[in-house]
């Protein structure tokens, strides 16, 4: 999946030289959708990014394509984009609009696999309130009619609504002909010709919800394993979906209330620097024993692991390996003003030079990589160290000096990172003061599986001073190493 | 320059200006340290002229070391270098090399025509305008891989400039320190670097 999508954004079309009203340079396209293309462009004179969607004339009266304009310029929301200009040609109708940044929901979950119970309380939080706005304009509500994961964007750990292409006046509501919506998304009463409100928007966050905590879209008879979904969300989400629509949730807000109550129960059985509602600062320095160890993949998982808790953390890398440069140009990202980039949803802050000298950015929990910079690694101030050593046979000896260096921190974890399955991990006894964890084999380090997590959690209950659960023994005896 | 092979992965750019003091070495300085800042390439830059201005900055920044070659927040900057001193820097594992012309004279503009990627340099204020567009007029025939700056000079001038010798004149933006890359900054380096 990743080879995928690494190489379908290679060839993303480039558009050098089209100038678009003697102001907008074409950069690339972002995506295409069932009206129109929408494409990122430069503002020449103000050098600001702007997304332009294009919508062919033989597709769309103007009439109609102006009415998407008129409902974006009356809302002013940071998820919400800000309308700046209309244009068309002979041919096109253009629509000016501000460029937000961010990964869909779509792509994300595709990526990454279905999403924790905490992290999709929490973006439910978020989509409940943007729809909010929405349903509360004044002096007319609006209905989005089309809320489906590729229209929400996950930028900062923030989500953004995009694409409002049919978004109407409530008023309008009850003299649409055509109806329209994502199969999976949209209410029951969007086939049948049934009475549109904004209850037919919350059936739609309740399938978003079901897709973020599964994966796939509810159908007909959704099913709720409780390994993914819990008694009281999965109350939630079939609320939301009941047929009638007006056995679904009143309002947004209400529907809302009851996902901070979840989100609430959540907290409360977090423990340590994973609490919810308290300022954290947290720096983990991660080092390798040897080239080849894992260590820039256990950081990204760190990073990813970290999300899934609910903390928006940083990779920071403080190697030369230039890891992140190559991630960021097969995966054709661009920077934020701060130098970081966005891979799969995950904020990655390359090496710089001395001489750059960009905003410092605003995270607070930062994962640094450290490379095979053993000393770098030991003299940097950090909350927790985790060294990680090979557990191939040639690895061993690396594994044992890096353990064994007499600069190590106090209070140090050491991860075996577990290649290959079959192999017989030996290793180095103990040192001073370190507690030793072994990760099993996970391909993919932008994903949390359970058993990283597990692991992951065990280290931090031993950094926070909670005695281990003997991880390393269970991880041992299941596979009959040493 | 022009014996380099599939091999090589080093890549020389040339940086020539329409006269004097229209800004060439400082932007030789600060595309090598744009160049090893932000996307962490090892860059050397030469100094194709007897301007002396790189022996001076290394002992400025340095106050000694060894005359003709000084290492300056990671970039190399070889001053007054001839071909001994690019024989040096194409056997070193440099991947960027910048050379900077001074001003254009028949042969240095040779040279540069040999680089891989080439930028002349002018300005466009009233009393150096003329001299600009006459490097422009010189060869109409130059591909792509010729670019043109400017750092002085009005928008109007930089927009008439475009529009009558269909090219595409990019504005250097105001750098008080060579030695510091803005995010700002990067805009326009990765337009100027781009294939």
């Amino acid at each position: 999946m990743l080879i995928r999508r690494f190489l379908g954004e290679k060839e993303v079309e480039r558009f050098g030289s089209t100038l678009l009203f003697g102001k907008y340079q074409l950069c690339r396209l972002l995506g295409r959708g069932r009206s129109g293309t929408v494409y990122l462009a430069k503002h020449k004179e103000l050098e600001e990014y702007r997304a332009i969607k294009k919508v062919p004339k033989s597709q769309i009266d103007y009439a109609q394509f102006r009415k998407e304009a008129l409902i974006l310029k009356d809302i002013r929301h940071p998820g919400i984009p800000i309308v700046y200009d209309l244009e068309e040609d002979e041919d096109f109708c253009y629509l000016i609009e501000e460029y937000l940044e961010g990964d869909s929901l779509y792509a994300l979950v595709s990526d990454m696999g279905h999403f924790s119970k905490a992290m999709t309380v929490r973006y439910g939080i978020q989509i409940c309130h943007l729809v909010s706005v929405l349903h509360s304009a004044s002096p007319i509500p609006i209905l989005y009619l089309d809320l489906q994961p590729k229209n929400l964007l996950v930028c900062d750990d923030t989500v953004k609504l995009v694409d409002f292409d049919h978004a109407i006046y409530l008023e309008e509501a009850e003299h649409l002909t055509k109806r329209y919506g994502t199969v999976g998304c949209a209410a029951p009463e969007q086939y049948t010709g049934g009475k549109l409100n904004e209850h037919t928007d919350i059936y739609a966050i309740g399938a978003v919800l079901y897709y973020m905590l599964t994966g796939e879209f509810p159908g007909s008879n959704p099913v709720y394993p409780g390994e993914q979904i819990s008694r009281c969300l999965a109350k939630v989400i079939r609320t939301c979906l009941r047929k009638e629509p007006e056995c679904r949730y009143e309002s947004a807000d209400r529907l809302r209330k009851d996902l901070e109550n979840i989100q609430g129960q959540i907290d409360k059985k977090e423990k340590g620097v994973f609490r919810k509602n308290q300022e954290i600062s947290l720096s983990i320095a991660v080092a390798g024993a040897s080239r080849g160890a894992g260590t820039t993949h256990m950081a990204i998982s760190l990073v990813a692991y970290f999300r899934q808790k609910g903390l928006s953390a940083l990779y920071e890398e403080r190697n030369d390996s230039g890891a992140v440069r190559q991630m960021a140009d097969c995966a054709g990202c661009t920077m934020d003003q701060y130098g970081i980039y966005r891979i799969y949803g995950l904020p990655v802050l390359p090496l710089y030079g001395d001489v750059v000298k960009l905003n410092p950015h605003p995270y607070r929990v930062v994962v640094r990589d450290y490379g095979i910079s053993q000393e770098a690694f030991a003299q940097e101030p950090a909350d927790g160290y985790l060294l990680v050593c090979g557990s191939k046979p040639w690895q061993w000896k690396f594994a044992r000096n890096a353990v064994q260096f007499p600069g190590n921190p106090p209070g140090m974890a050491v991860i075996y990172n577990q290649f290959c399955r079959r192999l017989t991990v030996r290793l180095p006894g103990p040192a001073k003061g370190t507690e030793s964890f072994l990760m099993p084999d996970s391909p993919n380090p932008f994903v949390c599986t359970k058993q990283v997590k597990r692991v992951f959690d065990e280290v931090f209950r031993m950094l926070s001073g909670e005695q281990t659960g003997g991880i390393i023994r269970r991880f041992l005896d299941i596979k009959g190493c040493l | 320059m022009n014996g380099k092979t599939e091999n090589d992965s080093w890549r020389t750019m040339g940086i020539i200006g329409s006269c004097r003091s229209v800004g060439v070495t400082h932007l030789a300085v600060w595309t090598a340290n744009y160049l090893t800042g932000v996307r962490r390439e090892r860059t050397a830059v030469l100094e194709w002229n007897t301007h002396g201005d790189f022996d001076r900055m290394g002992q400025f920044c340095k106050g000694d070391g060894k005359k003709g070659l000084y290492r300056i927040l990671e970039v190399d900057y070889y001053a007054q270098a001839g071909m001994e001193e690019l024989a040096d820097c194409l056997n070193k594992d440099y991947q960027y090399i910048i050379v900077d012309y001074g001003e254009i004279t028949g042969h240095k503009l040779l040279d540069c025509a040999r680089c891989d990627l080439k930028v002349i340099v002018g300005s466009l204020s009233e009393w150096q305008a003329k001299m600009f567009s006459g490097a422009v007029t010189e060869d109409r025939k130059r591909d792509k891989s010729w670019r043109y700056a400017v750092a002085f000079g009005s928008e109007e001038a930089r927009k008439r400039m475009e529009r009558c010798f269909r090219i595409q004149v990019q504005r250097i933006p105001d750098s008080r320190d060579v030695f510091a890359v803005t995010h700002a900054d990067i805009g326009f380096f990765t337009e100027l670097l781009e294939d």
